[in-house]
């Protein structure tokens, strides 16, 4: 309660200090923090998307852009009566126009990554740049002029010193909503790794895509009071490129995907450039840049990044009522069915006419010599690969072709041979990405998550980044995220390989408890012994085809089987090593 | 429509040498070098310093250029860009090459004024004509040089020791580290030819097109169009990518409006990234990203 009042009382002396603040200080110290404001208020709505969700814009500009044209083409056009509505009007066009202008980039940019990314960008402010200098409609090449909006009795800097305020109080606002939110776990796993995150429901194209648009959008309400404020724009005015550019610089000072990093980088550089270096407007660029070169070299992650999270600790949650038993009640019925699957490569018949059926509650075993079709078979089940001919039922709903975000809903999860944390997330934050966008749902998010830690016996760990983590450790942390999703259905590939003896038999005593809580496992698995202790059935697959199945026990003395794996007619060694390795 | 042909792909030669070494860099060490357009400005830059002040035919300050230029690339990729790689990401080597680059406008700027500079030969003005179809003698021979300098970058990757070394580090650097080869030194080679490219390439660029320091953007963005049209790697990618963008210029200029050639550039791009995100001829070192 104490530290709550207190918090308000701090709040409340801030305002009142930004309000009084304009009428102790000097015109040209007003206009400093007005600046000041205006690029705060940028770097905050690009850190959203580039920040959040680690897709680095170099075209910000053009959103800026978009938003000054709207503005001040509309208050050209159209008489609003009063200079505040031509201001409100203007900000709400720019700011939608650019949120739309976004929505239809999303879709072609949006698949691009990384560096592709960032330079696609840059071309479409460069493209809106020209486009605005050169069609007569926008008037960009001659500049258009602007009527003033605020009020008579008040300077023009102090006006767009609290315009400017405003506007960083929202962009600080909807990044503070975003990161205190399930969202925000979502672009994480975007940020950290992009293939990983829709096996584990995260909607990764609307999240971008809500975004991209919520950057946009602010950044064009920023645009259209930039507009406003200087009074006259044209093309080069409007879409500045090197302020594009410059927030990018911002959030990389003050330390990218933080909430303060922006406001912080904005600080340093706007005090540094218009303060320090205020008369020296021709190395600007130079000092940027230098700038730019030494941050990343000298602080990867930023100001805050540098200091932030070495002494973070969680605090366990209660594990309340939240049980890891899948939703569904289930009867006898098939989980998994495959129907006469052929997978066709060209000339290779990867696998022809397979025909299996996963009963629930049970360990199934895939098993078969190297280059079986093993592996084929798994990307069918998960929706990687279509099969040539057959049919793939999960609960009697055909699931061959569907996304994998699909499979994911519907409570098929998958853990990959090669474990694939969220590289820079903690322990407890990655079990929480499944927790959040499985079958919980958010408000169980934390219980689900404990039990998770828990079952895996990474309690200890969770507060460790998964990057520090050893190979044993990681497999087990791929099964709690698995297992946060509380899945029906757990296609595990190779869970073992490349593990020591006992870290083997933890991962088998997990899928074990997995079994007595009442999920389906599909396993591919070398080690036959891991195969032998666990499974309850087991089918056999060589050379693309299906050659036996049954009980561990009777798949082992199958002759055929032998033959499959060792080449030759089976001979009592063989057969005795084999059923040595049961017992 | 011969003629706008024949200007785009004259046109279009030029813009695949100037994107080779960029091509080179990213389809060797995945590393999108935003200095690119700098380094070919600079080219451009020291061809006007020899042409004005020794009176050297620009064509003839090539060698020169790119020589200066290699050993810039390589002390470059070994001071900045191995350490950027080393300490931070490969992403992060997208900021570091953005900074030095808008670092090296400011000094292009502060050496050379912002205004606009030419490189104009005597025979600048002259032209053929060649059944109808006009041909400018610069071009003509732009169009050669370049060829000519693709094909020298081809035969180096192809059939020289240090191209197969480049070519082998590209594909597997942890292999190739294994069989012996400085990796680093590779690298530093490997930006070095780029550079020297680069340099070449702005010697052309500056015989035939006005330049400012603020035109370097153009230059890094013309490569990154013309590596997405054709592939990153090799110089058969840049060839076609180049050529490419050269005839959808000049076919813009034509019929839609001389403003234009960019947003159209632009527009080819995110289509071609839509479809096929590789370029035509794919990486010519294996998978990319």
């Amino acid at each position: 309660m104490r530290g709550r009042a207190i918090a308000i009382a701090a709040i409340v002396a801030g305002i009142a200090l930004l309000l009084a603040l304009p009428s102790v200080l000097s015109p040209f110290q007003v206009r400093v923090l007005q600046n000041l404001f205006f690029a705060a208020a940028l770097a905050t709505a690009w850190n959203i998307m580039g920040g959040f969700a680690g897709y680095w814009s170099f075209g910000h500009a053009g959103f800026l852009g978009v938003g000054a044209f709207a503005a001040a083409l509309l208050q050209e056009h159209l008489d609003l009566g009063s200079p505040a509505a031509a201001l409100v009007a203007g900000i709400a066009l720019g700011a939608a126009l650019a949120a739309i202008l976004a929505a239809l980039l999303a879709y072609p940019v949006l698949r691009l990554r990384g560096a592709y990314f960032a330079i696609a960008m840059l071309g479409v402010s460069l493209v809106l740049s020209e486009l605005a200098s050169n069609l007569d409609i926008l008037e960009g090449g001659v500049g258009i002029s602007l009527i003033a909006v605020g009020p008579e009795w008040m300077a023009p800097e102090v006006f767009y010193y609290g315009v400017f305020l405003l506007l960083l109080a929202v962009s600080l606002a909807v990044a503070t909503t975003i990161r205190t939110g399930k969202l925000h776990y979502g672009l994480a796993a975007i940020r950290e790794d992009e293939d990983t995150a829709p096996m584990l429901g995260v909607p990764t194209l609307r999240y971008k895509t809500i975004v991209f648009v919520l950057s946009a959008g602010i950044t064009g309400a920023i645009g259209a009071a930039y507009a406003f404020s200087l009074g006259y724009i044209t093309a080069d005015s409007g879409f500045r490129a090197d302020v594009g550019l410059d927030i990018v610089v911002y959030c990389l000072l003050g330390g990218i995907g933080t909430l303060a990093g922006p406001l912080l980088g904005a600080a340093m550089m706007i005090f540094l450039t218009q303060v320090v270096l205020g008369n020296l407007l021709q190395v600007h660029l130079l000092v940027t840049g230098i700038l730019i070169t030494t941050i990343v070299l000298l602080l990867p992650n930023g100001i805050l990044g540098a200091f932030a999270r070495r002494n973070r600790r969680s605090i366990p949650a209660p594990v309340v009522a939240a049980t890891l038993s899948p939703p569904i009640g289930h009867g006898d019925a098939p989980v998994l069915m495959l129907d006469n699957i052929t997978v066709q490569f060209r000339g290779l018949r990867a696998l022809s006419e397979v025909s299996l059926a996963v009963p629930p509650g049970k360990i199934y075993s895939i098993i078969g010599p190297n280059g079986a079709g093993k592996s084929t078979l798994f990307n069918v089940v998960t929706a990687y690969l279509r099969p040539t001919e057959g049919v793939v039922r999960y609960r009697g709903e055909r699931i061959d072709g569907m996304s994998t975000l699909h499979l994911s809903r519907s409570g098929i999860a998958r853990a990959f041979q090669i474990a694939r944390p969220f590289q820079g997330m903690s322990v407890l934050d990655n079990i929480m990405v499944g927790a959040l966008f499985g079958r919980s749902g958010p408000r169980d998010a934390r219980a689900v998550t404990e039990a998770a830690l828990r079952i895996t016996g990474l309690t200890d760990l969770r507060d460790q980044p998964a990057s520090s983590l050893p190979i044993g450790h990681l497999r087990r942390l791929e099964l709690a995220r698995v297992i946060a999703a509380r899945p029906d259905l757990i296609l595990a590939d190779e869970p073992c390989a490349g593990l020591n003896a006992t870290e083997t038999l933890d991962v088998e005593r997990i899928l074990g408890d997995l079994r007595a809580r009442g999920m389906t496992i599909v396993l591919v698995e070398h080690d036959m012994a891991t195969i032998m202790r666990i499974s309850d059935h087991v089918c056999v697959i060589s050379a693309g085809s299906k050659i036996c199945e049954g009980t561990p026990d009777q798949v082992v003395r199958d002759p055929r089987v032998i033959e499959a794996y060792l080449g030759t007619p089976a001979s009592k060694l063989v057969s005795a090593s084999l059923t040595t390795a049961v017992d | 429509m011969l003629q706008a042909l024949a200007d785009g792909l004259l046109q279009g030669a030029v813009l695949s040498l100037a994107a080779a070494g960029f091509s080179l860099v990213f389809g060797v060490m995945h590393v999108l070098n935003l200095t690119h357009g700098v380094t070919v400005l600079l080219g451009a830059y020291l061809a006007l310093l020899l042409w004005r002040i020794l009176g050297i035919d620009p064509l003839l300050t090539i060698p020169l250029v790119a020589a200066l230029l290699f050993a810039l690339g390589y002390a470059y990729q070994r001071l900045l860009i191995q350490i950027a790689i080393r300490r931070a990401s490969l992403m992060s080597t997208l900021i570091v090459t953005l900074g030095i680059a808008l670092a090296l406008r400011n000094v292009l700027t502060l050496v050379f004024s912002p205004d606009v500079q030419a490189i104009r030969p005597s025979y600048a003005a002259e032209h053929i004509s060649l059944g109808g179809i006009i041909l400018d003698v610069p071009h003509l021979l732009a169009f050669a040089a370049s060829l000519l300098l693709l094909g020298l970058l081809a035969v180096i990757l192809d059939r020289t020791s240090l191209g197969r070394i480049i070519r082998a580090t590209a594909q597997q650097p942890l292999a190739a580290r294994l069989c012996a080869v400085d990796v680093e030194h590779v690298f530093g080679l490997t930006f070095g030819l780029a550079a020297a490219f680069a340099g070449a390439s702005g010697v052309i660029v500056g015989m035939l097109f006005p330049f400012t320091p603020t035109t370097e953007g153009y230059w890094t963005l013309y490569a990154f169009v013309v590596v997405v049209l054709g592939g990153a790697g090799s110089p058969a990618g840049a060839l076609l990518g180049g050529l490419l963008l050269g005839v959808v210029g000049s076919f813009t200029v034509r019929w839609i409006g001389p403003a234009f050639p960019n947003a159209m550039a632009f527009l080819v791009l995110v289509l071609m990234l839509l479809i096929r995100p590789n370029g035509l001829l794919g990486n010519a070192f294996g998978a990319s990203r």
